[in-house]
């Protein structure tokens, strides 16, 4: 089962993500700060990283920053969420590390796809 | 606003789907029938929205355009792929009629997206069982080329009266219609409005029965009216530092626009610059690796590989990450530029005298005995600067870390003045790498930083640093007492 780290800070974006995501199979950790975020990260070490943006304590370009220094979790593919659909937020995000993005409200197909394709290429550790 | 109107909407959508997902997955139609009705309201609720949204902004004058150049055979691929499922849901047949060589455009592709989108939807509102086709063609003129866009529907049409009130907002062709066909009616004046933008417009033409062609016409290349690249192009110039070399500095444009290149070019060959210019991220990194030039000036916004990507490239070449960037760029994103790696950051549009000044202060030959001080914020930078200058003291300034050990490997500093808290390499990862380096390691640093020491901060800096001041609490003289015995011996080593 390819385990998810969600970090997201409001409740019912996080209640309802995470719902959608572990009925369709995948193990969800939840963090509600990028700061939360990166420990558990680190710790957990999730296939997959869902990063809101706008994020208390340490907002969400910073912490894709502090994980891909970090050689234990550089490798963890990192989606960004963000509320505009702006080419310069999606700039921003990549230029952070992401290596994929998504705009909120979340679409699920749309969202499960890009999951699939980038746990394709970063294929979990058995 | 935006926000507050969509977030709760936002959840409703949500909690509905997931409802609506259980209810298939209990075979309970019924419930799961009546959530369709929910989540179709709230859908159409959540686009009335943001095209009021829209409107308030183009009415407020907010609107801003986001130009670029791209390919219109794949915005059209987009579109209609997004559009099918609605074209196709009244029986409609979309038709796509695009010569393969239509080629590029350049324009705000959101926007045009949305117009596409806009009417697409709209076409397919009022034709049943029949064809919409959208059809691309590039007009020639005189001066610029033309982009025609047309969606043309073999629908219901409209009587002139219809017409003529069609692009007004909340005002659909008839009070009824909105019952009978949905929509808001926002979307045609929200278009219409975008292609004036743009300097286009949105006409059409149709016949009651036999059905509606609306066309969009937009300028193949959209300018707006921006203000100038540069301020006093020739006035109080800083020259090269290196007036009498016979070979120049070698700087290195990265940027799209060539008008940009044309008139920072011109600035700094008077100013005694050997220029290279490169129009795209991906040239500009290969004549970097090629011709190694002494500095390089970046703009961010560029279509293909932006100045980001670029930026990152060539800090993470150990060979050209030594050269100084000075990113100059409309985005006003100076933390995440720093945080990145550039040496300093510019926008536009630049006054030549700050632009000259800059590009002269990075490529400055250091002097033997100076201090390095290292710090983000620029009026920080200049209250030491000041102090020094009362010395008579020479210093280099730097925003970060990672300005500070590029500075570094030129020349060592005969002391360091550095603050803890800056974007980027901060203070603390700065004095681990410099301890790291016994060349650098016995080099005398002065922490000068606003932020609370705690004891375990404390415990760190003591054997790294000389002394820690508090922003804003020492006298001139107490920074000049610390860096005194340094400076004095450096100087009388060098008569």
């Amino acid at each position: 089962m390819p385990k998810i780290l969600l970090v997201e800070d409001n409740e019912m974006n996080r209640d309802m993500l995470s719902r959608r995501l572990e009925k369709r199979g995948y193990a969800l950790t939840i963090a509600i700060d990028g700061g939360q975020g990166v420990a558990l990260a680190q710790s957990t070490l999730p296939d997959l990283i869902l990063m809101d943006m706008s994020l208390p304590v340490l907002d969400g370009w910073e912490a894709t920053k502090q994980l891909k220094a970090n050689p234990a979790t550089a490798g963890i593919p990192v989606i960004a969420l963000t509320a505009h659909a702006m080419d310069s937020d999606r700039q921003k995000a990549i230029g952070a590390g992401c290596d994929d993005f998504d705009t909120k409200p979340v679409e699920l197909a749309r969202l499960l796809g890009k999951i699939e394709e980038l746990l394709k290429k970063f294929p979990p550790k058995a | 606003m935006s926000h507050e109107l969509r977030t709760p909407l936002n959840a409703i959508i949500g909690y509905s789907e997931i409802l609506k997902e259980d209810a298939v997955d209990d075979g309970d139609t019924r419930t799961a029938s009546d959530l369709d009705k929910i989540l179709n309201a709230a859908r159409h609720l959540l686009g009335l929205i943001n095209d009021v949204l829209d409107i308030s902004k183009i009415e407020a004058g907010k609107m801003e355009l986001f130009l670029e150049t791209f390919e219109l055979e794949k915005i059209i691929s987009d579109v209609v792929s997004t559009a099918t499922p609605l074209v196709s849901k009244k029986g409609n047949t979309l038709k796509i009629d695009c010569p393969p060589d239509i080629g590029t455009m350049h324009a705000d592709a959101t926007k045009l997206r949305q117009m596409l989108l806009n009417l697409l939807s709209n076409s397919s509102k009022f034709t049943e069982a029949g064809t919409i086709t959208i059809k691309a063609v590039r007009v020639p003129n005189e001066a610029e080329g033309i982009i025609e866009l047309s969606i043309i529907d073999t629908g219901i049409g409209m009587n002139p009266e219809q017409l003529s009130r069609l692009f007004q907002a909340f005002s659909q062709a008839d009070s009824s219609t909105s019952s009978k066909y949905g929509g808001t009616g926002l979307g045609l004046a929200i278009s219409k409005q975008f292609a004036q933008m743009m300097k286009g417009d949105i006409s059409v033409t149709s016949t009651p029965g036999v059905g509606s062609t609306f066309k969009i016409r937009l300028p193949a290349n959209v300018q707006i009216k921006q203000a100038p690249v540069v301020h006093n192009t020739t006035h109080k110039l800083t020259k090269s530092p290196f007036p009498t070399s016979a070979s120049k500095p070698r700087i290195l444009m990265i940027d799209d626009d060539s008008e940009i290149r044309l008139v920072i070019g011109e600035l700094l060959s008077l100013s005694g610059y050997d220029i290279i210019e490169a129009a795209s991220g991906a040239q500009g990194l290969e004549l970097a690796a090629k011709l190694k030039p002494d500095l390089i000036i970046l703009d961010i916004m560029m279509p293909g590989m932006d100045g980001w990507t670029v930026l990152k490239k060539l800090q993470a070449n150990a060979k050209l990450a030594e050269i100084p960037v000075v990113v100059l760029s409309a985005v006003s994103d100076t933390e995440m530029a720093l945080s990145q790696g550039a040496a300093s950051v510019l926008l536009k549009p630049v006054d030549s005298a700050r632009l000259t000044a800059e590009i002269a202060m990075q490529l400055n030959p250091l002097p033997r005995c100076y201090v390095l001080h290292v710090d983000d914020d620029p009026d920080a930078r200049e209250i030491i600067a000041r102090m020094l200058e009362r010395e008579d003291w020479a210093y280099h300034p730097a925003a970060n870390g990672n300005a500070a050990l590029r500075i570094l490997k030129k020349g060592r500093p005969v002391a360091i003045v550095l603050d803890l808290k800056m974007v980027g390499m901060n203070g603390f990862e700065f004095l681990e790498i410099l301890g790291k380096n016994p060349a650098w390691a016995t080099i005398p640093v002065v922490v000068v930083s606003s932020m609370d020491i705690t004891q375990e901060m404390g415990d760190y800096l003591a054997p790294r640093t000389m002394a820690i001041l508090q922003k804003g609490r020492f006298a001139r003289e107490d920074l000049a007492n610390l860096l005194r015995p340094a400076m004095q011996t450096c100087a009388l080593a060098e008569k």
